[in-house]
C-alpha cells in the first residue's frame, strides 16, 4: 500500500469526508471535510505521516465560518487540504500544540473571522491592533454573504456539505472498521511543549519572565530587522532567553483586497507583499487564475516567465548576501552585490518598465516580448556574475571570522520545518531537496535540467551554501531557456472581466524565501469571494523564538538575517 | 619680548605645545575622517565625499559645522552632569598622551623617563569615559555597548602590555626617545615580529575598531554606547576615537617601526617628522582597510581570542625575549 493511499485511509478512519480531487484543476490532492471536534485527530494523522503546515485559514460563508487547513509533505507528491466548520461559540481546538506554526496562523485567523481556538495558549491579536482586535475584518457582510454550496468546486459533483452534519452517513462502513495503521510520532523536543502552554498575558513573555532578567526592544527601528519588525527579547545580559517577534507594523490587509477587486485588479497588489521577489508574487498569482479558469499559455510566455522569476531571484539572493553580511558588520560586500543587483534591476527595467514592484506576468502571458537586446543583455549579465561568484567566494566563504559566526550556530533541522512550515534555503540547508520547483512543478521548469541544491548539518552556514549555489543553478536555468526560447506569440487574449468558475483552487511557487501560495475561492463572479496568501516569511519567522531561545544577541541578529525576512510579506 | 622675558620658559613652551597639540587633533580628525570615507568608497566601488570643495576635501569641516550646530539632547531620567561629562572624557586623556609622542628627534613636549607606562596609564582612562557614556544614557543598548568595551578594553590591555614590555627588555629603558634610539637601523619589528602583530591586533581592539568593533556594533546595538549621544558629544567621541587610532599608531611605530628614523629625504630638517608621519599613517591605513573588508566577531569569541591565544603567545614571547636578553646582552 503505498504512502498516500495508507494516509487516506487513516483520514477516512476520522468519520470525515475524503475526497481525492483534480489536481491540475484544484491545486491539490485530497479535500477533507471534518467535524468540528476532529480537527486535532486530523493534525495528529498529518504529524505522523510528517507532513507540515502550509497554512490556517477561514472562510466566511452561509451558514458557518470554515477553518480551512492546508497541509503539503517534503516527500509525498501530496497536498491536503482540511475544512472544518466553527461550533455554535465560534469555536475550534487548537493545533498549535501539534503544529507549533499554527499558533501564529491561528491568531492571524482569530484576527481575522474572531474564530477561537480552544487550547491556544496565547489568543491575541498577531497583525491587527490590540484596539482592532474586535474588527473581524475578513467576515462577510449580510449583502456579499454566499451559501456554501456557491463555492465548492461544481464539475465532479460535490458531496454532501459534510460539515453540515456530523457523521454523515455516507461514510464508507469499510473504511472506517478498519484500524488505522499510524506510523510513530517523531521524536519531538519537549522544551517546545512546554512553553506552548503558557496562559495569556500582556506580552507571552510574562509569564516566564525571572527576576534578573529584562526586556529588551529589538526594533521597529533596529537595523537588523529590515524593516518595521519588533522583536521583545527576555534578556539575562547578553542571552537572550525568550524572544517573541511582534507583527503587523505594516499590515495592509491585502488578502481584504484580494476580495474586494477584480482578480484582475489585484495584480500589482501582489508585487506589493514581498518586493524582492515580485514577478515570482506576479507568477503564483498568474498561475492561480489560469488554473482556475483552465487557460492555455502560450510556451514563449512561459519561458519568459521562467526568465524573469530566476534574474528576480537571483536579484534577490544577491540583496540578502550583502545584507547579511552587513549584519554580521562587514560593510562593504554590499555595495558589490548591489552592483550586481542593479545590473538585473536594469534589465527587468527595460524590460517592464518598473524596477522593483512589477506587474509584467498577466493571465495568459506576460505584458511585453522580450527581444535580442534582452537576451544579449541577460548573457552578457551570467558571464559577469559567475565571475564574481570567485570573487564572492574568496572574500566571504573562507573567512574564518565569518565561518566562525555563522557556523554550528542556529540549526533548522527538518523536524522543526515540519512543526512550523519552515521552507526554502534554511530548509533546504538540512538536507532536504524540497523546491516547488521540482516537487509540484510549475511552468516550464520540468524540462529544465537543474539541481536543488542542498546542505547537510541545517545551520545557517548551509543556508547560506545553499543560497550562493542557487544562485548558480538560478543562471543555469535561464541560459538553457534563452537557448531554449521558442517562437510565437507571448500572450493569450484573456477577457478583463473574465468570470472565474465557482470553487476553490491552490497555486503554490517557490519564491526566493520558500513556498508562496495563493489559495482562492470564487462564487463564480470576478471578484474572488476568498483570497488566502500563505507567504514563506510568514512560518520562516514563527521558527524563531524557539531556535533562539537562549542565543547571544550578535547570533539572534545573525539567524535573523539567515531567514532573509521581508517585513511588508510578513505583515501583508 | 619683553613681556615673555618675564614669564617662565617653561610656561610658554607649555601654552605652545597645548595650542600645537589640539590643533593637531582636530586636523588629524579632520584628515583621518576624510580618508577613512574616502577609502570606505575606494574599497566599496563609490566615489565617497566629492560635492564640497574639491575631491570633498571640505566635507568633514562642513560636517563639524554642522555638528557644532546640532542641539545636543539629553535623554530623560540620565545623569545629566555625568552625561555631558562622558565626550569630554573621551577626548581629554588622548589629547594628554601627546605629550610624550616624539614626532621627531627634537619635536616632542616632553621626554618622560615613564613615557611608555604613561601612555598605557592614559589608554586605561579610555574606557572610563566609554563606560560612562554608555551606563548615564539609560539606554539598554548604550549600556551592552559600555559593558562589552570594558570587558574588551579590560582584556586587550594585557596583551598590548607584555608585547609592548618585550621590546622595553631589549631597549632597556621606557622613554619613547630612547626606545626609538635604541632600535638604530635594525627596526624592532624585525627583532620582535610576534610582538608587533600582538600588538597591532589588541591595538585594533582598544580603539574600538572592525573587526572588533563590539562597543558600537550597530547591526546588534543600534549604535552602542552613544547611541544617546548628538551634535558634538557625538563628535567629541568620533574625536576620541580618531585620536586614539592615531595614538595607538604612533606607539606602534615608535616602538616597533623605529620611529621617526629613516633615511635622510630631500628635506632634510624634516625628514626625522615626515618618516613619523608616514609610518602612522601607513599603520592607520591598514586599519582602515581591514575595517572595511572584514565582518564583525562575537563577543565571547573576541574574549577567548584574548585569553586564549594572544595572551599566552605574548607571555611565551616575553619569556623567550628575557632569556635571550640574558645570553646575549
Amino acid at each position: 500500500m503505498s504512502a498516500k493511499d495508507q494516509l487516506i485511509k487513516n483520514l477516512k478512519a476520522l468519520q470525515a469526508t475524503v475526497q481525492e480531487v483534480d489536481y491540475q484543476r484544484r491545486g491539490y490532492h485530497v479535500e477533507v471535510l471534518l467535524d468540528n471536534d476532529k480537527v486535532r485527530d486530523f493534525a495528529q494523522v498529518m504529524r505522523r505521516h510528517d507532513f507540515y503546515l502550509v497554512f490556517v485559514g477561514g472562510m466566511h460563508s452561509a451558514p458557518n465560518i470554515e477553518v480551512v487547513y492546508q497541509f503539503a509533505s517534503f516527500t509525498l507528491p501530496c497536498r491536503i487540504m482540511g475544512r472544518a466548520p466553527v461550533n455554535g461559540d465560534c469555536a475550534v481546538d487548537t493545533i498549535c500544540d501539534i503544529f507549533d506554526g499554527a499558533n501564529w496562523h491561528e491568531r492571524e485567523t482569530k484576527d481575522m473571522f474572531g474564530i477561537v481556538f480552544k487550547g491556544h495558549p496565547y489568543l491575541q491579536p498577531l497583525l491587527l491592533a490590540e484596539e482592532d482586535a474586535d474588527l473581524k475584518p475578513l467576515l462577510k457582510s449580510p449583502t456579499t454573504l454566499k451559501p456554501i454550496e456557491k463555492l465548492r468546486c461544481l464539475p465532479p459533483a460535490a458531496p454532501d456539505d459534510a460539515s453540515a452534519q456530523p457523521a454523515p452517513a455516507a461514510q464508507p462502513a469499510a473504511a472506517a472498521a478498519e484500524k488505522p495503521v499510524l506510523p510513530a510520532l517523531p521524536a519531538q523536543p519537549s522544551a517546545a511543549a512546554e512553553t506552548t502552554q503558557r496562559p495569556a498575558g500582556m506580552s507571552q513573555l510574562d509569564q516566564t519572565k525571572k527576576e534578573h532578567t529584562f526586556y529588551l526592544n529589538m526594533g521597529p527601528q533596529h537595523p537588523s530587522t529590515h524593516g518595521v519588525l519588533r522583536v521583545l527579547l527576555e534578556m539575562d545580559g547578553e542571552h537572550c532567553l525568550e524572544n517573541e517577534p511582534v507583527l503587523g507594523y505594516g499590515h495592509r490587509m491585502q488578502e481584504k483586497m484580494g476580495e474586494s477587486r477584480s482578480w484582475a485588479a489585484f495584480l500589482p497588489n501582489t508585487a506589493r507583499m514581498d518586493y524582492l521577489s515580485a514577478l515570482i508574487y506576479n507568477h503564483g498569482y498568474v498561475g492561480l487564475i489560469e488554473r482556475m479558469a483552465g487557460l492555455e499559455v502560450p510556451r514563449r510566455a512561459e519561458f519568459i516567465r521562467v526568465i524573469t522569476d530566476e534574474l528576480n531571484r537571483v536579484q534577490s539572493h544577491l540583496l540578502w548576501l550583502g545584507a547579511f553580511l552587513l549584519d554580521l558588520g562587514a560593510f562593504t560586500p554590499i555595495m558589490y552585490t548591489f552592483d550586481d543587483r542593479e545590473q538585473i534591476l536594469d534589465i527587468l527595467e527595460e524590460l517592464t518598465g518598473s524596477r522593483l514592484t512589477y506587474s509584467y506576468h498577466r493571465v495568459g502571458g506576460v505584458c511585453r516580448d522580450i527581444d535580442g537586446r534582452f537576451s544579449d543583455a541577460t548573457r552578457a549579465f551570467i558571464a559577469r556574475l559567475r565571475g564574481r561568484f570567485k570573487m564572492y567566494d574568496d572574500l566571504v566563504t573562507g573567512n574564518i571570522i565569518f565561518i566562525k559566526r555563522v557556523k554550528d550556530v542556529a540549526f533548522f533541522p527538518p523536524d522543526l520545518a515540519r512543526r512550523y512550515g519552515l521552507t526554502g534555503p534554511c530548509l533546504r540547508g538540512a538536507g532536504i531537496p524540497y523546491d516547488i520547483r521540482r516537487s509540484e512543478p510549475y511552468s516550464i521548469y520540468p524540462e529544465l535540467d537543474f539541481e536543488i541544491p542542498v546542505g547537510t548539518s541545517g545551520d545557517c552556514l548551509d543556508a547560506y551554501l545553499v543560497r550562493v549555489r542557487e544562485m548558480e543553478q538560478s543562471l543555469r536555468i535561464i541560459e538553457q531557456c534563452l537557448d531554449l526560447l521558442p517562437e510565437g506569440p507571448f500572450r493569450n487574449k484573456v477577457p478583463r472581466r473574465m468570470k472565474l468558475p465557482q470553487g476553490d483552487c491552490s497555486f503554490s511557487v517557490e519564491s526566493s524565501r520558500g513556498e508562496l501560495a495563493y489559495h482562492m475561492t470564487s462564487d463564480g463572479t470576478d471578484v474572488p469571494y476568498r483570497l488566502k496568501i500563505r507567504v514563506p516569511s510568514f512560518s520562516n519567522l514563527s521558527v524563531l523564538p524557539e531556535v533562539c531561545r537562549g542565543m547571544l544577541l550578535s547570533d539572534l541578529a545573525m539567524t535573523m538575517g539567515t531567514l532573509d525576512l521581508v517585513i511588508p510579506e510578513i505583515d501583508r | 619680548m619683553e613681556m615673555f622675558d618675564l614669564l617662565p620658559p617653561e610656561l610658554i613652551r607649555i601654552v605652545i605645545s597645548a595650542v600645537i597639540i589640539v590643533a593637531f587633533v582636530f586636523l588629524n580628525s579632520m584628515v583621518l575622517g576624510y580618508a577613512e570615507r574616502k577609502l570606505a568608497g575606494f574599497f566599496q566601488l563609490r566615489p565617497g565625499p566629492m560635492e564640497v570643495g574639491p575631491f570633498g576635501l571640505l566635507q568633514l569641516m562642513i560636517d563639524g559645522i554642522k555638528l557644532i550646530a546640532k542641539q545636543l539632547i539629553i535623554p530623560n531620567d540620565s545623569g545629566k552632569w555625568l552625561f555631558r561629562a562622558a565626550p569630554l572624557i573621551a577626548f581629554m586623556p588622548v589629547v594628554m598622551s601627546f605629550i610624550v609622542i616624539p614626532f621627531s628627534e627634537k619635536l616632542q613636549v616632553r621626554d618622560l623617563d615613564v613615557g611608555l607606562i604613561f601612555l598605557l596609564g592614559i589608554m586605561a582612562l579610555h574606557v572610563i569615559s566609554t563606560l560612562l557614556a554608555g551606563w548615564v544614557s539609560n539606554n539598554k543598548y548604550a549600556l551592552f555597548g559600555a559593558i562589552r568595551a570594558v570587558a574588551q578594553n579590560i582584556a586587550y590591555e594585557i596583551p598590548m602590555l607584555l608585547s609592548l614590555l618585550s621590546v622595553v627588555f631589549i631597549s632597556n629603558t621606557l622613554s619613547m626617545q630612547g626606545i626609538v634610539k635604541a632600535q638604530g637601523a635594525l627596526w624592532n619589528v624585525f627583532v620582535q615580529p610576534l610582538a608587533f602583530i600582538i600588538y597591532f591586533v589588541a591595538g585594533l581592539a582598544e580603539t574600538n575598531r572592525a573587526p572588533f568593533d563590539l562597543p558600537e556594533a550597530e547591526s546588534e546595538l543600534t549604535a552602542g554606547f552613544h547611541t544617546e549621544y548628538s551634535g558634538m558629544g557625538f563628535s567629541l567621541f568620533v574625536l576620541g576615537e580618531y585620536t586614539n587610532m592615531f595614538f595607538v599608531c604612533s606607539i606602534a611605530t615608535v616602538v616597533f617601526l623605529g620611529g621617526w628614523s629613516g633615511p635622510p629625504l630631500p628635506f632634510y630638517a624634516y625628514s626625522g617628522i615626515i618618516w613619523f608621519f608616514l609610518k602612522v599613517y601607513g599603520l592607520l591605513f591598514v586599519m582602515i582597510w581591514v575595517r572595511w573588508t572584514y565582518p564583525r566577531t562575537r563577543f565571547d569569541q573576541l574574549l577567548n581570542f584574548c585569553w586564549m591565544y594572544l595572551i599566552p603567545f605574548s607571555l611565551v614571547n616575553l619569556l623567550l625575549t628575557a632569556v635571550g636578553v640574558k645570553l646575549f646582552k
